[in-house]
């Protein structure tokens, strides 16, 4: 079971084209200098994590990864990276 | 060594829907997705027809977008014109990145979002022009489609909108397919001059406008290019104008030519920003300029693509791929067409495509509230299409 989403964005690779805004408002912003995306929090809600995925699924530069850290049934948590398109 | 006993087919292949994209892609795609192809200087590239592979070729390092490189899909007569200095389409890494970056900030959702209420006033006064028309039927291409994508690009970026006959003209004239070689040439030749003299102008007294920005930071940085900033206006306000305006046209025909659809999208405008997306997807306006030249040997599904070898990855073939798209040859505002490629794909997607969006969804919801007997003249299969690189209207004959 995934327990919590971390989000990242790769400002050097991102091409500040703006869709993830569009994909996942309440997940990303862009930065006022150069239009650079980057994670309104680092670990988003759940409610957002299908936006997230979706975001990253579709991000024109593969810019956003995502790990996944999953609960096990002895309650331990890792880190596992998470699908990352491309 | 048996040659194929027929020629690639020739390309670009014509649409027929008149909306959809040329049926020719589906077949390929089922017999073989990655083709060859003739182009209209007798020069052969592959094609490419389905979603992944067109997105794994744009996102690639190993492929070049300079329209100069021996090698480029010839899609319409003197591609090379189109590698004007400053022309960002044109550019690789890092040269690409260093120069886009020093516009992006102007683009954001944040930035957008503050143009909304001048946006809506402008499509307000010019749906206020049409009602006032005495015949109740306008052409939507001159009253509506065309000028409020150019008179937002135009105060966005500092060009007095008087002008806009000037680059209007000439961008019909670069985006035709039976324009020729020479007539490009010309036409770039003219708008390097117009530009050149606006950024002259524009140098001696930076405004608080785009133009103005933009030359500030190049003399930050102490990279000011005369050059290089004219190109960049050049294809700012190309990029900027004709595109939406051919979205308008075409998604307003579109929608008006289905009953069904154009009831459900009036019954809940709520949706517009949905049904921007699909029509987006469906209309695909810009499909073959995303072509590509492979700079090293890549892998595309099963084959390998030399380099020096061009490689045509149609934004259109991608949205109508139909293992993504299911039924992609109908317009659906229920589905959720995410993953479309409307806006390119990889470090040259649109940098405009917010801008582009808040245009289309005020447009569209606007024009159906006023105007909710919007009806079209004569059907859309008598209407005059564009055989150019950006698809289009000449013409959208209204009334209501």
């Amino acid at each position: 079971v995934v327990s919590a989403v971390r989000v990242a964005v790769d400002r050097d690779r991102c091409c500040a084209s703006g869709q993830c805004v569009v994909l996942a408002p309440d997940a990303f912003e862009q930065s006022d200098d150069d239009g650079s995306a980057y994670p309104v929090r680092d670990e988003p809600p759940a409610v957002l994590w299908e936006s997230v995925r979706d975001a990253a699924a579709n991000c024109p530069t593969q810019a956003i990864s995502i790990q996944q850290a999953i609960s096990t049934q002895e309650a331990t948590t890792m880190y596992a990276t998470g699908e990352h398109d491309g | 060594v048996s040659e194929p006993d027929k020629a690639p087919p020739a390309y670009p292949f014509p649409r027929t829907c008149p909306f959809a994209a040329p049926p020719e892609y589906e077949q390929l795609r089922d017999k073989e997705p990655i083709s060859r192809v003739t182009l209209q200087d007798g020069s052969t590239a592959w094609l490419l027809t389905r979603h992944p592979d067109i997105r794994t070729v744009l996102s690639s390092a190993a492929v070049s977008a300079d329209r100069k490189q021996p090698g480029f899909p010839a899609t319409v007569s003197n591609i090379a014109a189109f590698a004007q200095k400053g022309f960002l389409l044109s550019m690789d890494a890092p040269e690409h990145a260093m120069h886009r970056k020093l516009v992006t900030n102007e683009f954001t959702a944040h930035r957008i979002r503050f143009l909304r209420p001048r946006i809506q006033e402008i499509v307000d006064e010019h749906i206020d022009r049409i009602l006032d028309e005495p015949s109740r039927q306008v052409d939507l291409v001159q009253a509506l489609a065309l000028p409020v994508p150019s008179l937002v690009i135009c105060e966005l970026l500092g060009v007095p909108y008087e002008t806009r006959g000037v680059f209007q003209s000439h961008a019909e004239i670069l985006l035709n397919r039976a324009t020729s070689a020479e007539q490009r040439a010309a036409s770039f030749g003219a708008l390097r001059t117009f530009f050149g003299e606006l950024v002259t102008r524009k140098a001696e007294e930076a405004g608080d406008d785009l133009l103005g920005r933009l030359i500030v930071k190049y003399r930050e940085q102490g990279t000011f290019d005369h050059e290089v900033m004219t190109g960049f206006v050049m294809l700012l306000l190309l990029a900027g104008h004709e595109t939406s305006a051919n979205m308008i046209s075409l998604g307003v025909a579109a929608l008006l030519d289905d009953e069904a659809q154009l009831a459900r999208f009036k019954a809940d405008p709520g949706r517009t920003p949905q049904v921007v997306e699909e029509l987006l997807r469906y209309a695909s306006i810009v499909d073959y300029p995303t072509s590509r030249v492979a700079m090293e040997d890549i892998e595309v599904g099963d084959v390998v693509v030399r380099a020096g070898e061009g490689v045509i990855a149609p934004a259109a073939a991608a949205n109508y791929d139909g293992t993504v798209f299911a039924d992609p040859g109908r317009l659906d505002i229920d589905r959720n067409p995410r993953g479309h490629l409307a806006f390119g794909f990889g470090a040259h997607q649109c940098l405009g495509q917010n801008l582009a969006r808040a245009e289309l969804e005020i447009v569209y919801r606007t024009l159906f509230a006023r105007i909710p007997g919007l009806r079209l003249v004569r059907p859309v299969d008598e209407l005059a299409f564009k055989d150019a690189s950006v698809y289009g209207l000449h013409r959208l004959d209204v009334a209501w």
